[in-house]
Order: structure tokens, then C-alpha cells, then sequence
């Protein structure tokens, strides 16, 4: 009796290791891996029309220090912290070319409207609009933990603060969206 | 305290919409969520979101992610690093060129040095360098260098130095004119 050809899919640090000896086929399959959750993060972040080149430049940006990236942090999380200051540096230059002076929590608010292109059912909308009441840092938590299961600890590197802060800002988060829900 | 309470299986539920637990931690976090009004509402608000987000996620062109990647470093020629992180110097292109000027020109000149030696005819290649005065030298009769005086020895190497500039002739013509055949246009 044979028994069925298993093939475990290589881990990132892996793929890191045969990219960096040359196999470019390796990127390929990061890029595959993490491009989807990354969209899916800029996408819950309000960025809209700048996805894909929001995606590209993080990956372009993780690449060029790869040899240098210490496994002992996730990838994945590495690329989505990339992917934040990223966004940030965007939000910054580009208040800058309107003469606004600081990014502050309402502006962010205000620019989450990524889910008003989605009209499907009533839930849905009703989820859009509580998720839009959700504070930024809140929001960034929620949809890390909702999106991509991350671990209190990771989300807490990705948003540059605790682990016990996140499990707060999450429940808080899932609380305000429930509230919301029984008030509509 | 229940066990959702001290969020054992809470914490389970965003992966569980995501369907990402494995088969066994699915099936017993979906036992409990059966018998849990809060766990239920709180996976049906997750799954909802999820599918909330996934719905306006534009797709990524990853190919063109893939072509703005910048070379992976072991597919390219890299330079040596030392321990401690010092770079190996590399040789600039400017000083290989002089030194094989200097070794063309050392192989030209060894016939000529021959010749000067063993009592043959002096061959003086127009290099378009300036000549120097030059003083007899006569090493015929099995002198060596030791014999020679001041003057001749500054003659000697008055004339070696002659041939530190580039050549004006080729090999060839250079070859026939230490070997006494005069034939060519030197």
C-alpha cells in the first residue's frame, strides 16, 4: 500500500533563503502568499484607488532589505508594518500638498469610505457604517484580528503598540460594531 | 466563569470565520459557539465583516509585483565580504590597464636589453619621446654591469627609460629590427 504524496508548502523563511540564493521563482510565491491579505489591509484602511500600487511599493520596499530582514519577526507582519508607514508617509506628503497641518483621527475617519461602494445587503451596510464609527487604531485592529487572524502580539507590532492594548482596542471595536447593529 | 468568558474559544473566532482552524480546533470551537448566544452573534458579525472587506478588495496584479522586484542578490555577481563587514576593494579598471601597458612594454624592451648585453647592434625605436644623450656602453667580451661606470650605467638606464611610454611600433617590426633584419620601414 502507497501512501498519498503529501507536499508541505514552504514556510516564508524558506522561500527568503532560496530568493536570496537566486531562485527567483521564491518571490513569486511570497507575492502570492501575502498580496491578497496586504490588498485586503489597505482596502479596510479606506485606501481605494491606490491599492495595487500601495501593494507593489511594499513588496519592492521588503525585497531590497530582505537579506537583512531577522526572521525572528513574521513576515507577514513585517510586510504589513511596511505597508502602514507607507500609507502613513502617503497621508503625510499628501496633507502637506494641501497645506493641512496634522493627520489626526477624524481626517482618517473621515477618509474610510472604501466600504461605500459596497451597497449589497442591509447588514452589510449596517456593518460599513459601524465600522466607520470605529476610532482608526480601533478599525486597524479589528480588521487585522477579522481579516487575517492575527495574534494580539502581532497586530500589536503591526500597530505599534501592546498586546493587552489590542485585545482592549479589539472588544471595544466588536462591542461599538454589536451596538450599532441592535440601535439600527 | 464559562470558558468563552475567559476567552479560550473567543479568541478562536476570528479564525473560524476565516476558516482557518484545523479540522478538530473547528469542530470544538463550533460545538461551543452551538451552545453560546453571544459566541454565535459575535462569529455572525465576524463573518459578515470578513466578507465585507474580501468584497472590496481589489484584485492585485501580481505579475506586475513580481516585475518591479528588484534581482534576487545570488543571482548576480556580488562583491566579497570580509568578516567585520569590510568590503574587499576592487582593483579599478584604469590601474589593470596601466599595468598591462607596463608588462607590454617590459616584454618589448627585454630584446632590446638582450642585445645590449651581448654586444649587438643597439636598436633605438623612434617612440616620439625625446631622446636622451647617450654614452657608449660596451659590454662585449663577457662584462657584467659591475664593470660599468656612473656615466655608463646613467646611459643605460637613460635609454631603458626611453621605453616607459607607449610604443610606436609594432611587435612584429620591433621583433625584425632586434633580430638584424631591417627590411621593414622603421
Amino acid at each position: 500500500m502507497t501512501l498519498p504524496a503529501t507536499s508541505t508548502p514552504a514556510t516564508d523563511a524558506e522561500l527568503i533563503a532560496r530568493w536570496l540564493s537566486g531562485d527567483q521563482r521564491a518571490a513569486g510565491e511570497l507575492v502570492q502568499r501575502h498580496a491578497g491579505p496586504l490588498a485586503r489591509f489597505a482596502a479596510s484602511l479606506g485606501v481605494r484607488d491606490e491599492v495595487d500600487e500601495l501593494v507593489q511599493d511594499t513588496f519592492v520596499r521588503a525585497f531590497q532589505s530582505l537579506d537583512s530582514f531577522r526572521s525572528d519577526s513574521a513576515l507577514r507582519t513585517w510586510l504589513f508594518t511596511i505597508l502602514k508607514r507607507l500609507l502613513l508617509d502617503r497621508k503625510r506628503a499628501e496633507r502637506r500638498r494641501r497645506d493641512v497641518a496634522e493627520l489626526d483621527e477624524r481626517d482618517a475617519a473621515t477618509e474610510y469610505d472604501a466600504l461605500d461602494t459596497l451597497v449589497g445587503d442591509e447588514t452589510a451596510a449596517r456593518i460599513r457604517g459601524a465600522v466607520n464609527g470605529l476610532t482608526p487604531l480601533q478599525r486597524e485592529v479589528f480588521t487585522l484580528r477579522v481579516n487575517e487572524g492575527m495574534a494580539y502580539a502581532e497586530i500589536a507590532e503591526v500597530v505599534g503598540s501592546t498586546e493587552g492594548a489590542c485585545r482592549v482596542h479589539y472588544h471595544n471595536a466588536l462591542r461599538a460594531i454589536k451596538e450599532r447593529l441592535s440601535d439600527d | 466563569m464559562t470558558e468563552c468568558g475567559k476567552d479560550t474559544l473567543r479568541d478562536q473566532l476570528p479564525l473560524l470565520a476565516r476558516d482557518a482552524l484545523a479540522a478538530e480546533a473547528a469542530a470544538r470551537v463550533r460545538a461551543h459557539v452551538a451552545g453560546c448566544a453571544a459566541c454565535a452573534a459575535e462569529l455572525a458579525v465576524l463573518e459578515r465583516a470578513g466578507a465585507l472587506f474580501t468584497a472590496v478588495t481589489p484584485a492585485v496584479d501580481t505579475a506586475a509585483i513580481l516585475r518591479a522586484l528588484p534581482t534576487p542578490p545570488g543571482a548576480r555577481p556580488v562583491l566579497t565580504v570580509q568578516r567585520g563587514g569590510r568590503r574587499q576593494a576592487r582593483i579599478p579598471q584604469y590601474v589593470l590597464a596601466a599595468a598591462a601597458s607596463l608588462v607590454l612594454v617590459a616584454t618589448l624592451a627585454l630584446p632590446t636589453i638582450r642585445s645590449v648585453f651581448n654586444g649587438g647592434p643597439v636598436v633605438v625605436v623612434d617612440s616620439g619621446i625625446p631622446s636622451v644623450p647617450t654614452v657608449p656602453v660596451d659590454l662585449v667580451g663577457g662584462a657584467n654591469l659591475s664593470d660599468l661606470g656612473v656615466d655608463e650605467l646613467t646611459a643605460l638606464l637613460a635609454e631603458l627609460d626611453r621605453f616607459d611610454g607607449t610604443v610606436a611600433v609594432e611587435p612584429v617590426a620591433m621583433r625584425q629590427a632586434v633580430n638584424g633584419d631591417f627590411g621593414g620601414d622603421l
